[in-house]
Parts: C-alpha cells; sequence; structure tokens
C-alpha cells in the first residue's frame, strides 16, 4: 500500500534530517491516515444515499411525489413562466433580425 | 442609393446576435447568481416554497428547465454571429455588439420581472413579505441596461468595417 509505506518511511528517516523535518514526516502521515478515513466515509456516504430517491424519475415514494408535483395542475401555467420570456425575447430578436433594413444598415467603402 | 465605391452594410445580424446572447448572459447570471449561489429565489418558489425534500427537488426541475432555455438562446445567438461573421456586407462593430449584449440583458430582465414576478407571481427575486422593491429595482436594472446598451449601440452605427477586413 502506497499510503502505509509513506508512513512507515517517515520514523526511519527522521533521524537523518532533523528536526523539522520529523515533524512534516509525522504530519503527512497522519494526514493521509485521516484522509483514507474521510474518503472511506464519504464512499459509504454516497453508497447509502443515492437511494434516497427524490430526483424526478426515481420510482420511489419521494421520487413519485415529486414527478405528481411537476406534472401538477398548474403545469402549463408553469411552463409559460419558464419560456414565456424567452419567448418574447426570441420574437424581438427575430423582429431586429428580420425587420427593416434601412434602420440597421451602415455605410462603409468597399 | 449608395454612393459609387462604398457598400450598404447590414447591422442588423450583429444587433440580434447580441440580443439573444445578452438574453443568455442575463439568464445565466439570473440562474447560478440568485438561484444558486444566493439561493434567494427559485422558479416556483412562491407558489412552492424550497420547505421540503420534494418542494426543494420541483423547483429543481423548473430552475433547470429555465436554463435549458437560457441555454437554447445562447446557442442561437452564436449560431447568428458566426454566420454574421462570414458574411462581408456586416458591420464588424463592437460598440454595436456590446450595446446589444446590454440591450439584451436588460431586456431580459424586464421580460422576465413582468411575467414571472409580476403577472404570474411565480417568484420574487427576494421571497419574503418585502418582496416589492426588489422587483422593482430589477425591472429598473432592465430599463437601465436598455437604455444604456441603446446609447452604445446607437453610437457604433456609423462604425463600417465589414467582417472580412476586420
Amino acid at each position: 500500500m502506497r499510503f502505509a509505506a509513506i508512513c512507515d518511511a517517515g520514523p526511519r528517516e527522521t533521524v537523518r534530517v532533523g528536526t523539522a523535518w520529523i515533524l512534516l514526516r509525522r504530519s503527512r502521515c497522519h494526514g493521509m491516515k485521516r484522509l483514507r478515513r474521510i474518503a472511506t466515509a464519504a464512499a459509504l456516504l454516497a453508497a447509502t444515499a443515492a437511494p434516497a430517491g427524490a430526483c424526478p424519475v426515481c420510482s420511489r415514494p419521494a421520487g413519485k411525489a415529486v414527478r405528481a408535483g411537476i406534472l401538477d395542475g398548474r403545469f402549463a401555467v408553469n411552463l409559460l413562466a419558464a419560456a414565456l420570456p424567452f419567448g418574447v425575447c426570441l420574437g424581438v430578436a427575430a423582429a431586429v433580425h428580420f425587420g427593416p433594413v434601412g434602420s440597421g444598415k451602415g455605410r462603409g467603402d468597399s | 442609393m449608395s454612393a459609387p465605391g462604398s457598400v450598404e452594410l447590414d447591422r442588423r445580424p450583429i444587433l440580434s446576435a447580441g440580443l439573444l446572447l445578452g438574453v443568455g448572459m442575463g439568464g445565466f447570471l439570473d440562474g447560478i447568481v440568485f438561484h444558486q449561489i444566493l439561493q434567494l429565489h427559485n422558479m416556483l418558489s412562491a407558489v412552492r416554497p424550497p420547505t421540503s425534500v420534494v418542494n426543494i427537488e420541483i423547483n429543481m426541475f423548473w430552475d433547470g428547465l429555465f436554463h435549458a432555455f437560457t441555454w437554447a438562446t445562447t446557442a442561437l445567438g452564436l449560431a447568428v454571429l458566426w454566420r454574421a461573421g462570414g458574411r462581408a456586407d456586416v458591420a464588424w462593430s463592437g460598440r454595436t455588439f456590446v450595446g446589444a449584449l446590454a440591450m439584451g440583458w436588460g431586456l431580459f430582465n424586464l421580460v422576465e420581472g413582468v411575467v414571472d414576478h409580476h403577472l404570474l407571481g411565480v417568484h420574487h427575486v427576494v421571497e419574503g413579505p418585502g418582496h416589492l422593491p426588489w422587483d422593482l429595482a430589477f425591472l429598473g436594472s432592465g430599463v437601465v441596461l436598455l437604455i444604456l446598451g441603446f446609447v452604445l449601440a446607437r453610437s457604433g452605427r456609423r462604425d463600417a468595417t465589414p467582417r472580412a477586413s476586420a
């Protein structure tokens, strides 16, 4: 194991280099152990948290509730709220793009 | 009629591309800063307060749809700008483009504010009993951006460098 090798190598080499190096080496050793524990805990947490299943396509009760909340009686209004501002802005941009040429022209030398 | 030796340059593609990209930039700023970083509101936070996991997930869905529309608008703006870049009769003006960007952002704030905050009432800039001043400030920022953008774009109306020689 790489972690074990780093931790084992620390104390043997500290005598030759000095006190400051000893402290650094020990700190790194403890840091690696702590990092490994955190990584293990994070992996366990991720593995156990995933089945919470509140996503819109999840089949668990929370997921079904989310799906029902999205596809409720207000769906059309909510879709309008999300889409209408962009529709209006698109209409304005289209009016500028395809509108009268005169207002949008400059003149330059060829 | 054009004078001999001159060519009519079209500003419309730069204006429309800038407008669309400005709408996209405004939409992304709203979604990223207000919805996600500061979490002042979500798409439906006035009708479905994000106080439970289910409501948070529902708001997340509608926030995602909002971002999808924003992305599509930005992509369309890029396409229009790309096509404009390939035309020799388009005035390649930085002032016109940046002005149009500001106008697009202002237009988005104005339209989104009127539709979502005031007409449909699905959310407010800052949720709570004192939301009106924030909503009005949002509309005000739209008007200011529109005016600044218009002035800047207008100042570039005599810019006459075609893309081919820019």
